[in-house]
């Protein structure tokens, strides 16, 4: 392994391939902080320009775009509270804590760092474990991947700092609009008020750019303090050794389940983050800090997405099989470029091969040059005035939304959910469970279906298949974990009068 | 942030352009094209439409002396985009890249404010065969032995990104030519499908036959069949649909392009030489051969009479097995 990767190291190192992947990240890393046209968007523009290069130079730039894209999605959800990608959802809950802490400078830094090492062992995993993880992979049919999803749902109420009962509303609230739309199964369209441009469901972008960026500006436009003044003092930008200790375990764990759950395809990479988050709040010595800024909930998170984010290449690599929309067009790149993707690459493209693993870990490394030197930048935002500052980002917004489909019915969309944003925050609800309920919802109906329909209505086979059983019983003892405190508080209390 | 800026105000520009008052005037059409002319995709960034589309934007530029602007109008499973040209002002310069689902769609929806009728057919450029696959881990290793699992009592489960889309539609098309019954299973994209088919949770699938080319090259699947007249260049061993007795299921993924309905003859004449040149180019031969593309050149009569029978051939398959949806 180590001949190999050294083979693909010395492919990968040449002037050009290193400009093109640093121009890969740079537009990756832009397209990433503004919510809006996404990686697949810009891909597909600029494949045309990919189809006279090598083959490896433009896989290079086309992976720079994708990692810069992630990369780029957590700057604006800490800073601003504005998550262009779902998997920077998660990162928006304590990342943007910290920044109104004075700390964004510290929670950019881990981002960056976090994602950096991360992004080194998931390299190190494509290249050694791929087909072991395929083979992992394959095995999942509906039924687990529908256990394993429900699982998600009910570990999701951890996410909400107050009422389980509030946060449970919340999921349930987003799985309802995420179910909006045609249904795949029966070609139904439910839910979409005679909009056609709802037939594909409500937009990502709009409810999470209304939600979380909208609502907060019209709320702090409502403190007479916030209109004048910044988001926050800029504070010191490199971390604390405190806060350094505390991180290293979070990437290592987040590092951990991203690598793992980044090779199941649809979902993976989704699921990643918010299990980290999870995970962190169960075990980290700082509990308290949750939902005040702590940084476990930054580095873990961010670590998690990024090490899915590689490993989201092994169905590619081992197979073929796309796991997400920005692999299905590099294949489509790689194929004009008359090279068949899959593990014959392996053997007949060698160089190609091993250049492009090599690049993975050249594009991380890219990014953390790229970024770091950035940090300081970025947090001078903060000193820029709100009313400065509001205005410019409800243009992005608007832009942003409208570029997505070309369409202001979009931008409408987001207006609608700034105000029940708005009302949600007024209501004490928290949005976050509410978004992870829009992007799991309609996932978990999707498997349920297909695994009925595969057992002809056998409702068995969710415990007949034992890798769904071990998940089922997860979600049960979590379910069990959660209310059974609140019961024996019941109790006592009963007992006491 | 360039590229948002830049579409956003290239797309708001050509907005601005195409909704002044344009005198549709012999002048005019001598004229064609006077302004930058917009390919109207009815799916996101990244399809195949959006990838031939741009490629033929770039070819034609030249020839048309105009930029042609690719403007994705995604939503409503292509009618969004279908209903903007059908209603836009028939000047020649929103045209519509209408796709075998974007001619399904008329017919399986009650409600579209618009039908094929109400465009001004340009050119059919040809498009993508399909091809009948099974997991490479089934005991189905010939047509033979398909046709005896889907006679089963059980009948043969298979694979589909959504009800109503031609891999549905063909795969329920074929059953019913060879007698067979199934259970269809639907997936989010092609993809996720044709990994569930790869793990044999699912038995049967209609994807591209680009796309059965990768995977079973990996031993993923099998490929039984194409559905295009000829033997494809990337599938030399796998028989067609007609040598194996089924000619009609010859499913496509077909790309035409359209103008509004009224749109002056010579204006579309004009178009038509300029793709039609497009997609004989060396540069479009080299790139999209590779890919298995068909060629097939239609215009005029031959064109609408394509499109009608699409039309005509997937409405009979919806009313038979009871598809059609409503709002």
């Amino acid at each position: 392994m180590l001949d190999n990767l050294a083979l693909g190291l010395s492919v990968a190192f040449t002037f050009q391939n290193l400009a093109f992947s640093f121009v890969g990240c740079v537009i990756g890393t832009a397209i990433g902080v503004l919510p809006g046209v996404g990686p697949v968007a810009t891909i597909s523009l600029l494949l045309p320009l990919t189809f006279g290069l090598d083959p490896i130079t433009a896989m290079i730039m086309l992976a720079g775009i994708y990692y810069g894209a992630q990369y780029g999605g957590s700057t604006s959800a800490i800073l601003l509270n504005l998550p262009g990608e779902v998997t920077a959802v998660v990162t928006t809950l304590e990342g943007h804590k910290m920044a109104r802490a004075g700390r964004a400078g510290a929670a950019l830094t881990v981002a960056a760092i976090g994602s950096f090492f991360a992004g080194t062992v998931a390299t190190l995993v494509v290249a050694g474990a791929g087909p072991l993880l395929t083979s992992v992979a394959m095995a999942f049919g509906p039924a687990e991947y529908f256990s394993l999803i429900l699982l998600g749902l009910i570990a999701a109420t951890v996410l909400a700092h107050g009422n389980i009962l509030k946060s449970l509303a919340m999921i349930v609230l987003g799985v309802l609009f995420g179910l909006v739309g045609t249904d795949l199964q029966s070609g139904q369209i439910r839910f979409t008020l005679g909009f056609p441009q709802l037939f594909e469901g409500v937009g990502f972008v709009p409810l999470a750019m209304g939600l979380f960026g909208i609502a907060e500006i019209i709320r702090n436009l409502e403190c007479p303090e916030n209109r004048s003044g910044t988001v926050s003092r800029v504070g010191k930008l490199w971390l604390t050794k405190d806060e350094f200790s505390r991180s290293v375990p979070s990437v290592l764990r987040g590092t951990a389940l991203g690598s793992l759950l980044g090779v199941l395809p649809g979902g993976g990479l989704a699921l990643s983050t918010f299990a980290s988050y999870m995970l962190e709040r169960k075990v980290s010595k700082h509990r308290e800090e949750f939902g005040s800024g702590a940084i476990e909930g930054v580095a873990g998170p961010e670590s998690a997405n990024n090490a899915a984010s590689q490993t989201s290449f092994i169905p590619m690599l081992t197979l073929g099989i796309p796991a997400n929309a920005v692999m299905a067009l590099m294949i489509g790149a790689l194929m004009i470029q008359g090279i068949q993707p899959g593990p014959r690459m392996i053997d007949e493209q060698p160089t190609l091969f091993w250049g492009l693993i090599a690049s993975m870990w050249i594009g991380n490394l890219m990014l953390l040059v790229i970024n770091l030197p950035l940090v300081g930048v970025w947090v001078s935002l903060l000193k820029v005035p709100y009313k400065y500052l509001y205005p410019a980002i409800l243009v992005f917004c608007g832009i942003g939304a409208y570029s997505v489909n070309n369409s202001a019915f979009d931008v409408y969309q987001t207006v609608v959910f700034g105000l029940i944003g708005y009302a949600l925050i007024k209501l004490e609800f928290e949005p976050a469970p509410l978004l992870i309920g829009f992007v799991l919802g309609p996932m978990l109906e999707e498997y349920l279906k297909r695994a009925m329909v595969l057992s002809r209505g056998d409702v068995s086979v969710f415990i007949d298949r034992p890798v769904s059983a071990v998940f089922l019983a997860l979600g049960a003892l979590a379910l069990a974990a959660m209310i059974l405190p609140s019961i024996r508080r019941r109790k006592e209390e009963a007992i006491a009068e | 942030m360039i590229i948002n800026r830049r579409n956003f105000l290239v797309a708001a520009s050509a907005g601005a352009a195409l909704s002044l008052p344009l005198a549709r005037s012999v002048f005019a059409q001598e004229n064609y094209p006077s302004h930058p002319v917009s390919f109207i995709i009815g799916n996101p960034p990244g399809g195949d439409d959006d990838t031939l589309s741009r490629f033929l934007a770039e070819q034609i530029r030249a020839d048309l002396g105009q930029t042609i602007i690719v403007d994705n109008r995604g939503g409503g499973a292509t009618t969004v985009a279908g209903n903007l040209v059908a209603s836009s002002d028939p000047d020649g310069y929103r045209i519509l890249c209408l796709t075998t689902s974007g001619i399904v769609q008329t017919v399986l929806r009650d409600n579209l404010p618009y039908n094929l009728d109400n465009f001004a057919p340009i050119v059919g450029i040809g498009g993508y065969p399909m091809a009948l696959v099974v997991s490479g881990q089934s005991d189905i290793k010939t047509m033979d032995d398909l046709i005896k699992v889907a006679k089963s009592p059980d009948g043969i489960t298979f694979g589909s990104a959504g009800a109503g889309t031609l891999a549905h539609l063909t795969a329920v098309r074929f059953l019913k030519e060879i007698g067979g019954n199934g259970v269809h299973v639907a997936f989010k994209n092609n993809p996720e499908g044709l990994q569930a088919l790869g793990g044999g949770f699912i038995q049967m699938m209609f994807p591209s036959a680009r796309e059965a080319a990768t995977l079973s090259a990996n031993g993923l699947l099998r490929v039984l069949a194409v559905t295009s007249p000829e033997r494809t260049s990337n599938l030399p061993d796998v028989a067609t649909m007609r040598e194996l007795g089924h000619p009609d299921i010859d499913s496509m993924l077909w790309y035409g392009y359209m103008a509004p309905k009224g749109t002056p003859d010579a204006v579309v004449q004009r178009l038509s030489d300029a793709i039609s040149k497009g997609v004989q180019s060396e540069a479009f031969h080299q790139k999209f051969q590779p890919l298995a593309f068909q060629e097939q050149l239609l215009t005029g009569g031959p064109l609408r009479e394509f499109m009608t029978v699409q039309a005509q051939r997937w409405q009979t398959v919806i009313k038979e097995n009871n598809v059609k949806f409503t709002d």
